[in-house]
């Protein structure tokens, strides 16, 4: 007797619950035919209508990466950095003699002649 | 662009260190001369132009932004007004950002530079290797001064620091040898045999490493520090307790570009090789300090057996400050030979 009662109560609440869901959820997506792959994406695809999508953050890692460029990023580098007037700075200048320097250079000429 | 006619030889070698900036130049009379600037500025306020302009200090006006004084007065003035001098170059490098300092730059390098001699006369200017220590943009700063010196009027070509000293140095040893560059911000390395490059690098450690080093050892300054050192001590003899630092320090700088240049050479030593012993020649306003060859040797010593270059001798650049200009005006001199 209690056992017919109870199983009657679980039935009324489960067509309750059914009838709260058919409210709430949207409606079901059409039955799978064919590809069962496509199923699923429009599924999905019914489920996430109206939904903002975000792109992911990227990780502290890929932050500096961005910030330090990568090889195929143009490197700035500003023009005009010397004026036409320039100011006229105290330079330490002295002569000494070339010191080996010719020998050097006609060494190197001929190392590359050579070569 | 003007130019300065002249009968000297063309071509000119521009050294750009965290230091110095120093230019070589051959005369018509065959002697060659050399320009420096100290490379440091301080920014004052309007208000010490007075001043400025009765001590004959040449300044850059900058209206109501002030004013910014160069090379060796920054320094001396920095110890008037109780300040640091600001540096363009950090570690050997400028850093992307650094827009006063671009500019400061590019007045100091005109005035060593002076005018070219002739239309796209070639000027060979110094740019390190990559650090193997640090994550340094080279690449930014060789085109920074690229940049500059075109604007000065001369055609740029980019050359390793520690080549040059290969070039300047060895010519009767073949153009092989193990160039070092003991520089204020950084140590640049060349390794050649008969003038082929076979290994380039740099260490972001030098002069201001040991400065700061010994200061904080000693709980002294650095500025102190680094006077104490340019005023000349015997490393093989230090008397006081920071010069007892500063030796440290070296032998400190030594071992590690020593131990350096053996980890990268084991990586080319498969596809370079060395048909004989080769000299080690040692330059830089950091190796001016006294005795430091001897130090340098007797150091290299110690390391002799597992170092894997076999080496002839060691020695000093004929003209230590000036050898990397000196090189890269040979390299200059080149590029206008008609032969």
């Amino acid at each position: 007797m209690a056992d017919r009662a109870a199983k009657k109560a679980v039935a009324e609440a489960a067509a309750q619950f059914q009838q709260i869901l058919s409210q709430v959820v949207a409606p079901a997506a059409p039955a799978p035919q064919g590809d069962i792959t496509e199923a699923v994406a429009a599924a999905v695809a019914q489920a996430l209508q109206g939904a903002a999508i975000a792109p992911a953050r990227p990780a502290s890692s890929d932050i500096e990466e961005i910030i330090a460029g990568g090889p195929d990023e143009p490197l700035f580098i500003p023009s005009g950095i010397v004026k036409d007037q320039t100011e006229s700075l105290t330079v330490s200048s002295e002569s000494s003699t070339s010191g080996g320097l010719d020998d050097a250079a006609n060494a190197l000429k001929a190392l590359r002649k050579n070569k | 662009m003007p130019t300065k006619k002249t009968t000297a030889p063309l071509g000119i070698g521009l050294d750009i260190g965290t230091m110095n900036i120093v230019s070589a130049r051959r005369q018509a009379d065959g002697s060659v001369e050399t320009s420096r600037v100290r490379d440091a500025f301080l920014d004052l306020d309007s208000g010490a132009k007075r001043m400025l302009k009765l001590s004959g200090v040449n300044y850059i006006d900058h209206g109501d932004d002030g004013i910014i004084v160069v090379g060796d007065a920054a320094m001396e003035m920095a110890n008037v007004f109780g300040r640091e001098a600001r540096r363009p170059l950090s570690q050997g490098l400028i850093s992307a950002g650094e827009m006063d300092a671009l500019d400061v730059l590019g007045v100091m390098i005109k005035n060593v530079l002076g005018d070219p001699a002739a239309e796209g006369e070639a000027c060979y200017f110094s740019v390190p290797a990559s650090p193997v220590d640090a994550d340094r943009d080279v690449v930014y700063h060789e085109g920074v001064f690229s940049r500059i010196v075109s604007e000065c009027g001369f055609k740029a070509h980019a050359s390793n620091e520690a080549m040059a000293i290969v070039y300047a140095e060895t010519a009767k040893d073949g153009f092989s040898g193990l160039g070092i560059s003991f520089g204020s911000g950084m140590c640049n390395l060349a390794l050649a045999v008969s003038g082929v490059e076979g290994l380039c690098f740099s260490v972001a450690r030098g002069g201001d490493w040991i400065d700061s080093g010994a200061a904080k050892a000693t709980g002294s300054t650095r500025s102190r520090i680094c006077a104490l050192k340019e005023k000349g001590f015997d490393l093989m003899a230090p008397k006081t307790r920071e010069e007892e630092a500063l030796a440290l320090y070296y032998k400190s700088l030594i071992v590690y570009c020593i131990d350096q240049t053996a980890a990268e050479f084991a990586k080319i030593k498969d596809r370079f090789a060395l048909p004989r012993p080769i000299p080690i020649v040692v330059s830089g306003g950091t190796s001016l300090a006294g005795n430091f060859v001897e130090f340098f040797t007797e150091v290299f010593e110690t390391k002799r057996k597992r170092f894997p270059i076999e080496v002839s001798e060691i020695r000093h650049a004929s003209d230590p400050l000036n050898a990397v200009a000196r090189g890269l005006l040979i390299q200059a001199m080149q590029e206008h030979d008609e032969d």
